[in-house]
């Protein structure tokens, strides 16, 4: 061990090794993984997986990440401020956003800012297309983006330090550690990212006045083999934002929004021959800061505190059948300038029973009744299956009913907030093709989405707005990824992906497209590898999307970067990399009026060790 | 017998000669009198081209050169084509016309005069000018501004879409034009929440609540002419007195100190000082120099009138009345109106709306009348002794000199953003779902009759008249 006063820090921090003892006989597999559902219990979904040099490639934005590498279009109010997904033409709340397994969408809004989620503190992000609300509770509508930590038992200790600066005084650092033994296993990071964000507006002479932030996140996870069959493990991630709110072309911004995110579980599980049994609980508290003027001290305030405690039993019932069944209770407490202190009890049973007919075949039937203190939800339902024509073509599909709640906002909110909404409801399905032939991997889904009773805030005859069950919708589109990649002799390698969706979502009253769900949406990555060296090129094209009064353009941009590896004193791999977003110096805007970066170089210096 | 005849014709006819001596129209062909005329004295300037006639009784055996002179107010080769300044009547004609061409031009101007007086005639020893020797020709224009002689509609949009804009519709409802000032600036977004529009001859104020600015154009063919946006925070209504004008500003909305007015230099189109005020100042009306304004409590709430007094830019008093004071009005005789909303039931402290009336001389409340609990009026308009208000999807009207509320609504069934009354018409703004166009609603005040609904754009707010244009 190297002895430096900072590593022994490191050490100290990590949960030293002095538990490292035998090796018990446990399904390490099972203990590895948070969220066995999502690999388990998902046969008729696609399940995309981003992974390590995939996601540090976008510079720290789980945004960017996520809009050149899949499906989900984003809209984001400016780079860096609040950032909202439409899956599958779903609203922003039809995301649901899975943390370790656990549903982590604000109970105020519905939604998850994905620039409050930081990417380089996970080992992988899962994106499961299609309806989910069975497993993950209200919003898995259009899909859900799953934040996975791993925990390794296998011996090991590393490190890994990242840097990272570029234009707009960009700076991040990021530092991560995994141990692990036979016993043991923790990892911890933390990351700090900070921008001035000052772009230039390529259309006038002004600049992106008021866009800075900063944010600070922080992740510990571990766990611990009590015994042959018994494991504990501890989640935990603390977000602390601070941003300033950038204006429009028309309206300069003056305003700051600080938000704080504090998620953290714990779960024992035992891991028997045929039946896994877990307890979990976990405690999440949101909390925000509005300041209308940044140099004020006056704000507004809001606050969430979610209590979860949920039972699973996993078991083997024979051969082919497998059931899972999970009770859960939360309990949310709130607290803010405009809803009072609600207080909301939920509880819901679930079952999922999986049949593997035959190594071809396999399907899974759940249900899940929901039961709140506040407003009454549906039965929902999922069937979906996979069926294994022969070894280059799989056919998946999934049917499902699935529902979003009412947020503390829709129901609280004074004025205007309604207690007798309804949950909303959806139904679709799903069916997909899995094509492999040697490096190539095609998949093609094609689904349909009719979404009823969903909540619009409208103003009443008295001037004040209140939030009706009032909208449905209606979705359909196809989606189409093409996968390749190649040796080239021993030393090159080279890989394409791209991405493509069709999707038409339309309000059943007027018959329009909703405003902000583009028609096309495009992706295309290519990467080529030699020796030490990588390129990589990243394209995204986002069709016209219709707005309230009028069309926003569709816009084409793309990223170039080269990576240089190499190891230092046999000890310290090290890659250096180079990105330039926005390489045609586009001018565009995915949110009307708020122009997004022109032609921007970042930096950044990966140290593993 | 013939000679007798004779005799008497001829005396009767001298007696009638001699009768119509001193008549100024006289009938008696003078010899060789030349006269000019036309036949229609006012022209559009679209005509093209007028006769200008120039007769005698008698023909004369030589050929005459007429000379004349063009004078007057239109300008000869701007108005109409030049004339050549003299012209021929030829031998044995009685009459010769000269054209005149008018020039249709896209200028906007005041009617002109073209005055054409004969000068000399040469060439006919026995012809004289007559009486009739010049001809005064009106030319009247047949341009206007785009924007005259018709409704301003200004329209919020969404907040932080940056969406809003100005609409214009014709008096006779033929024409609405959307996006006015965008159209005619060639811009694509430019204001993010109008709130109101201020007038000041021929100059139009559009108040831009959240892109903190005034732009001031001109009304009638909404060219812009300034920017105002310094010094101005969440910006509201704007009034004009004493010369200058006077814009309420809620400073940082959750702030309740920063408040104030701002004074404008009209000449320089520049905030030139501020004047506080307390939580929440809204409308604003002015008599003379003095300024009524209701402080509505822009996020809280509050329950005065602010007066200030323009030529020393002071706050020199304030009048209690309701809560949330949501309209401010001056009746025929000088007498304040306020309406106050009350507090709305979710605030936890629901109050009664009241209407005050305050009289001018003494700013104290002569008045007061409470509402029913559970109302809550907006959009007091006053024209004249009357006064309309609109409250849960009705109009109601009442008398200035009326001793109690009236009790039914005049027009139900409303869905009102805003309103306002002009010359027996009461013009509404329904703002829809408030994301597709809303709509004007022109209801006729004798018989309550809708006339026209005109359809509009997203989030139409508060309603204007545009007359005719100063020329």
């Amino acid at each position: 061990m190297n002895k430096t006063p900072l590593f022994s820090l490191l050490v100290f921090l990590s949960l030293n090794s002095a538990f490292a003892q035998e090796n018990p006989i446990i399904k390490l597999k099972e203990v590895v993984v948070s969220d066995i559902r999502l690999k388990r219990y998902a046969e008729g979904h696609k399940v995309t997986e981003l992974r390590d040099s995939t996601i540090r490639r976008q510079n720290n934005s789980l945004t960017s990440l996520l809009a050149f590498n899949s499906n989900i279009y984003f809209k984001e109010n400016g780079y860096g401020m609040v950032s909202s997904p439409a899956f599958r033409g779903t609203n922003a709340s039809h995301t649901a956003v899975i943390w370790n397994g656990i549903n982590i969408n604000s109970q105020l809004n519905g939604q998850v800012d994905f620039n409050t989620i930081d990417p380089l503190s996970y080992n992988s992000i899962g994106i499961r297309s299609g309806g989910g609300s069975v497993q993950y509770g209200s919003g898995a509508i259009g899909g859900s983006v799953h934040l996975n930590n791993d925990l390794r038992f296998d011996p090991h200790f590393d490190h890994r330090v990242v840097l990272g600066y570029g234009s707009f005084e960009t700076k991040n650092i990021n530092y991560s550690q995994s141990y692990g033994d036979s016993r043991w296993s923790s990892n911890f990071g933390v990351n700090y990212k900070k921008s001035d964000n000052d772009y230039k507006y390529l259309k006038n002479d002004e600049k992106n006045v008021n866009g800075e932030f900063g944010q600070l996140n922080f992740n510990f996870n571990a766990g611990y083999v009590l015994s042959e069959k018994q494991v504990l493990r501890l989640y935990h991630q603390s977000f602390i934002g601070d941003r300033n709110l950038s204006g429009t072309l028309v309206s300069v911004g003056r305003s700051k929004y600080k938000d704080n995110h504090y998620r953290t579980q714990l779960e024992w599980g035992r891991f028997g021959e045929k039946t896994i049994s877990k307890v979990k609980v976990a405690y999440l508290q949101e909390e925000f800061r509005y300041y209308e003027n940044k140099d004020s001290d006056n704000h507004s305030f809001g606050k969430v505190s979610t209590f979860l405690a949920r039972y699973s039993l996993d078991m083997k019932l024979s051969k082919a059948f497998r059931l899972n069944s999970f009770l859960e209770f939360d309990n949310y407490k709130g607290e803010g300038d405009s809803f009072g202190n609600p207080n909301r009890n939920d509880f819901s049973a679930t079952a999922l029973l999986k049949h593997q007919v035959s190594p071809k075949l396999a399907y899974n039937i759940s249900l899940r009744q929901d039961f709140s203190s506040d407003y009454s939800s549906p039965l929902v339902f999922s069937l979906d299956g996979k069926y294994t024509v022969n070894k280059h073509y799989d056919i998946q599909l999934n049917a499902s009913k699935n529902f979003r709640t009412p947020t503390f906002n829709d129901l609280y909110w004074q004025p205007g907030g309604n207690l007798d909404l309804l949950a909303e409801q959806s139904y679709q399905v799903d069916l997909g093709h899995r094509l492999q032939f040697g490096g190539v991997t095609f998949n093609l889904n094609g689904y349909y989405i009719t979404t009823k009773d969903m909540i619009k805030w409208l103003p009443g005859s008295n001037g004040i707005w209140s939030p009706i069950n009032i909208d449905d919708v209606r979705i359909y589109g196809a989606e189409g990824e093409l996968g390749l990649g190649y040796d080239i002799g021993k030393h090159q390698k080279v890989a394409f992906k791209a991405n493509y969706a069709y999707t038409v979502s339309e309000d059943q009253t007027t018959k329009e497209q909703l405003i902000y769900v583009p028609f096309h949406k495009a992706n295309a990555s290519f990467s080529y590898s030699v020796s030490n060296f990588n390129v990589f090129y990243q394209h995204l094209y986002n069709g016209p999307v219709s707005i309230i009064g009028g069309e926003l353009d569709g816009y084409d941009v793309a990223n170039v970067g080269i990576n240089y590896s190499g190891t230092l004193q046999k000890k310290i791999k090290y890659t250096l990399g180079l990105s330039f977003n926005n390489v045609y110096d586009t001018y565009y805007e995915n949110i009307a009026l708020r122009p997004m970066p022109n032609r921007n170089i970042q930096s950044q210096l990966i140290l593993n060790f | 017998m013939k000679f007798k005849h004779f005799f008497i014709t001829a005396a009767l006819a001298s007696f009638v000669f001699v009768g119509c001596d001193n008549d100024d129209d006289d009938d008696q062909p003078v010899i060789g009198a030349l006269e000019v005329s036309t036949a229609t004295d006012t022209n559009e300037e679209g005509v093209g081209t007028v006769e200008i006639n120039f007769s005698t009784a008698m023909a004369m055996d030589t050929d005459v050169t007429i000379s004349y002179e063009v004078t007057g107010t239109a300008t000869s080769g701007e108005d109409y084509e030049a004339l050549p300044g003299s012209i021929v009547l030829p031998a044995g004609d009685l009459s010769i016309a000269q054209s005149l061409t008018l020039i249709d031009d896209e200028e906007i101007e005041s009617s002109e005069t073209l005055v054409l007086t004969i000068k000399t005639i040469t060439g006919g020893e026995d012809l004289v000018i007559g009486v009739k020797d010049a001809v005064t020709l009106t030319i009247t224009d047949n341009d206007s501004y785009p924007y005259e002689n018709g409704i301003i509609v200004t329209h919020e949009g969404n907040f932080f879409q940056g969406n809003a804009s100005v609409s214009f519709v014709s008096n006779d409802y033929a024409t609405v034009q959307n996006d006015v000032y965008a159209t005619v600036n060639d811009v694509d977004s430019w204001a993010d929440n109008i709130q109101s529009m201020a007038f000041n001859g021929e100059f139009g104020y559009i108040v831009v609540n959240n892109s903190q600015k005034v732009e001031v154009v001109n009304r009638y063919t909404f060219e812009s002419v300034a920017t105002i946006d310094t010094e101005l925070l969440n910006p509201r209504y704007m009034a004009i007195a004493n010369g200058k004008g006077y814009v309420t500003n809620w400073g940082d909305g959750s702030d309740t100190e920063d408040d104030y007015v701002a004074v404008i230099d009209l000449d320089e189109n520049t905030v030139v000082s501020k004047i506080p005020v307390a939580e929440g100042p809204e409308r604003l009306v002015v008599k003379e120099n003095t300024i009524y304004v209701a402080m509505q409590g822009g996020y809280n709430q509050n329950n005065i009138v602010t007066v200030i007094d323009a030529t020393t830019n002071t706050v020199t008093t304030t009048v209690t009345v309701g809560d949330r004071p949501n309209s401010i009005q001056l009746d025929a005789e000088g007498n304040l109106w306020v309406l106050s909303g009350g507090n709305p039931a979710w605030t936890g402290n629901e109050t009664l709306a009241q209407l005050d009336k305050i009289n001018t001389a003494d700013n104290t409340v002569a008045d007061t009348f409470d509402f029913a609990a559970t109302e809550h009026p907006g959009a007091l308009v006053v024209e004249g002794s009357s006064l309309y208000y609109y409250m849960s999807s009705s109009v109601y009207a009442m008398e200035a000199s009326s001793a109690a509320l009236p009790e039914t609504g005049i027009i139900t069934g409303l869905s009102f953003y805003d309103m306002a009354v002009n010359d027996g018409k009461l013009y509404g703004v329904d703002a829809k779902d408030y994301t597709s166009n809303g709509s004007l609603e022109i209801y006729d005040l004798s018989d309550y009759s809708l006339l026209v609904s005109k359809e509009v754009s997203i989030i139409p707010g508060e309603i204007y008249f545009n007359g005719t244009a100063e020329r």
